[in-house]
């Protein structure tokens, strides 16, 4: 036995805690949930000792499914929409704060206090604020004189997943901000003050120096938020249920209705793997991303 | 001799100890409620039951989120982990019955004979397949509250609320004021089973139900709700939000008219206009009474060892003196006993102006199914009022597509 595999050992040994938190917490859900998606998991079989297995019954049946289609684009929609804006928006409070002016901190500090809350609290304000009749939003578009009837933010059907989609864009900028912030301040500053005295302008040098050299902070910035994004539950819950109608039934709540609702635990369990395996395409497109870029690229 | 005379002593010890332990071993029957503190008498039973009879059994309690009710008694099935007793929403009590959850107390309550004095829709729901499973605890229904001020301010009679849904719209029409930030009325179309709950009525009163939910009356009952949004005379907000959120219009004063139950009086408690309650309209060609019937019922679980204590424990609870104790003293009327007699004793409920509509409006009261699939179905309705509110379908496009997708829970 070699120094080399005793050391080893050694190390076994210092991860096992690890592992087992990991197979337990992690591991084990994943494939429990993915036994109780071949299986007849309804109100009806769960006393039994032993719950039918179906193989991929319930897959075709969420598949086959209408709202399957509906819910899949509603979470497209959803995640481009929430991403694109919280992205750019982030990102250029991130360019303004990371000039130093006075109060810096204090503007930086007050817009991560947004990503602090609790999904429930951001989502219960969000519907005050877009209420039809009594939302702060509507109000200040009538008195500008923008609208004349208040917006169904919340409650027409093809409206209300703006207004989802503007609630989670204000959850979700502090998060782009703060990691682009990040990214920005790591970047060296040689490159720029070459760049001053070629005399680039500063459109030049964005389109030039910082999105290039940002690139493996934006990646990961957008693989993040896309995955934070997919699995969206509790703001929509707050906000609408998924209505009205079924505008902004993403998977997520289709998938708890299922389960919780209907008591269709497996076709719950069905339709959130295959939420998992669109999360797991973007973290491995995550991890290549990363693997070929290298992070200090 | 003196060994015989030993091994009977030891004996006669060993009995004793182990009758002893049996004894002393205390029964402990778990009951889950969905109550928050002060918004039911459970903890006051228990104590009470307790107390008188703690040496046969003792009640204990475990208060259970309404809205994690079902997923919890759920995975408690699953695990075997499940309480003695459950309170059940009685739209939802019908799918634990169906798998055998509660155990089948048809025979016992017959014997025990006081079936008829309950409200004839509360004891449906605690029926499936004609046999009994539970009794109901509570019982609570849908009228129509309205602003007795804003009639005087419009010329209409505040002694005349409108009994008929043509005198529901004309009323509403003439009671809104846009401008002012005030709508004719104000109900609950929510994506919820509340949704659901309080457009029931309306189809029954058109002579239609769930299972011909495109016959003509329930197409005009959608009809008069969709006139009520598409022309402003109700908030679109109608369709998000609770019956709490909806009911709050009304007491702000920014809704003529409400309909909604007991449980919303306590808004009322600051409200600087007089207002009246009367019951749901009917639809004037038809004139069928109809309500909604919310509330709870107890059941026992099959799986308990303990089934014939609970049984024991569940009648005690709803003799006339416990009952009246629990919920006039206890509960000061707030909540409707779920039995007739009881609710119509005189210098009580009936006493009280706004209860006493109530208990009238329960005779009418439906249960929802009873079917152990009624979630399905609820959604299924709450997605066609959606439609038809928002104006992506007729009411009867909107209901013809509800018929063919709720055809398959009633074959």
């Amino acid at each position: 036995m070699g120094f080399e595999s005793r050391n080893n050992r050694f190390y076994m040994k210092m991860m096992l805690p690890a592992i087992v938190f990991l197979a337990a917490l992690v591991v084990y859900p994943i494939v429990y949930n993915f036994r109780l998606s071949l299986q007849d998991a309804t109100l009806r079989t769960i006393r039994l000792p032993e719950m039918p297995f179906v193989g991929l019954g319930n897959y075709a049946s969420v598949l086959s499914n209408p709202l399957f289609p509906v819910s899949m684009a509603r979470t497209l929609v959803f995640t481009a929409g929430s991403i694109f804006f919280q992205f750019v928006i982030g990102f250029a409070l991130a360019l303004f704060l990371f000039r130093q002016f006075p109060l810096n901190k204090f503007v930086r500090t007050t817009i991560i206090m947004g990503w602090v809350l609790a999904p429930i609290i951001v989502g219960t304000v969000w519907s005050w604020l877009l209420n039809t009749d009594h939302g702060l939003i509507n109000y200040l578009l009538k008195t500008a004189g923008i609208i004349g009837q208040g917006i169904g933010w919340l409650t027409d059907p093809n409206i209300a997943m703006r207004g989802v989609i503007i609630a989670n864009v204000w959850f979700g900028i502090p998060f782009n901000m703060l990691l682009l912030t990040g990214g920005l301040s790591a970047l060296p500053t040689d490159v720029y003050e070459a760049a001053d005295i070629d005399g680039t302008s500063p459109l030049q040098k964005f389109f030039f120096i910082t999105l290039p050299l940002m690139k493996p902070t934006i990646g990961a910035v957008l693989m993040l938020g896309t995955i934070y994004t997919l699995r969206v539950f509790d703001l929509l819950w707050v906000m609408t249920k998924g209505g009205p109608v079924n505008a902004t039934t993403t998977l997520p709540l289709w998938s708890y209705q299922l389960s919780f609702d209907f008591f269709n635990l497996g076709e719950g369990a069905a339709a959130s793997n295959i939420l998992f395996v669109i999360m797991i395409v973007f973290t491995l497109l995550y991890i290549k991303f990363f693997s070929e870029e290298g992070w200090d690229a | 001799m003196k060994r015989t005379f030993t091994v009977m002593l030891a004996i006669c010890l060993l009995v004793g100890i182990f009758s002893g332990v049996s004894v002393a071993e205390d029964v402990v029957l778990e009951l889950w409620h969905v109550f928050p503190e002060g918004a039911h008498f459970w903890p006051q039973a228990a104590e009470m039951w307790n107390e008188k009879y703690g040496d046969q059994f003792r009640i204990e309690l475990r208060f259970v989120p309404q809205g994690d009710l079902r997923r919890e008694l759920s995975t408690a099935l699953m695990t075997g982990t499940e309480p003695d007793l459950v309170t059940v929403d009685n739209p939802h009590f019908a799918s634990f019955a169906e798998i055998g959850a509660f155990a089948d107390i048809t025979d016992k309550v017959e014997q025990w004979g006081k079936a008829p004095l309950y409200f004839e829709g509360s004891w449906e729901s605690v029926m499936y397949n004609d046999r009994v499973y539970g009794l109901p605890i509570d019982s609570n229904t849908l009228a129509l509250f309205y602003n007795k001020d804003m009639f005087r301010e419009v010329g209409l009679d505040p002694e005349k609320p409108p009994t008929t849904w043509s005198e529901l719209a004309e009323y509403a029409e003439r009671l809104t004021d846009v401008a002012q930030n005030r709508r004719g009325i104000t109900f609950c179309a929510d994506r919820s089973e509340e949704g659901t709950f309080q457009f029931l009525p309306f189809i029954q009163q058109g002579g239609a139900d769930i299972d011909n939910i495109n016959a003509p009356g329930a197409v005009e009952a959608l009809a008069l709700w969709t006139t009520f949004v598409k022309n402003g005379w109700a908030s679109p907000e109608v369709i998000s939000g609770g019956q709490q959120a909806s009911f709050s219009m009304f007491a702000e004063g920014h809704a003529a008219m409400a309909i909604n139950g007991p449980w919303v009086l306590y808004q009322l408690d600051d409200a600087d206009f007089e207002w009246g309650l009367t019951l749901l309209p009917v639809k004037d060609d038809v004139g069928i009474r109809s309500s909604a019937l919310g509330g709870f019922n107890l059941g026992i679980l099959d799986s308990s060892p303990y089934t014939e204590q609970a049984w024991e424990f569940v009648q005690w609870l709803h003799e006339d003196d416990v009952m009246i104790e629990l919920y006039w003293n206890v509960l000061g009327g707030a909540r409707i006993p779920p039995r007739t007699d009881i609710a119509n004793l005189p210098g009580k409920w009936i006493e009280d102006e706004v209860m006493a509509v109530f208990i009238d409006q329960l005779q009418y009261a439906k249960p929802r199914g009873p079917h152990p699939q009624w979630p399905q179905i609820s959604a299924v309705i709450q997605t066609a009022i959606h439609e038809s509110l928002t104006g992506i379908k007729t009411p009867q496009q909107a209901l013809d597509d509800a018929a063919v997708q709720l055809a398959q829970f009633f074959k």
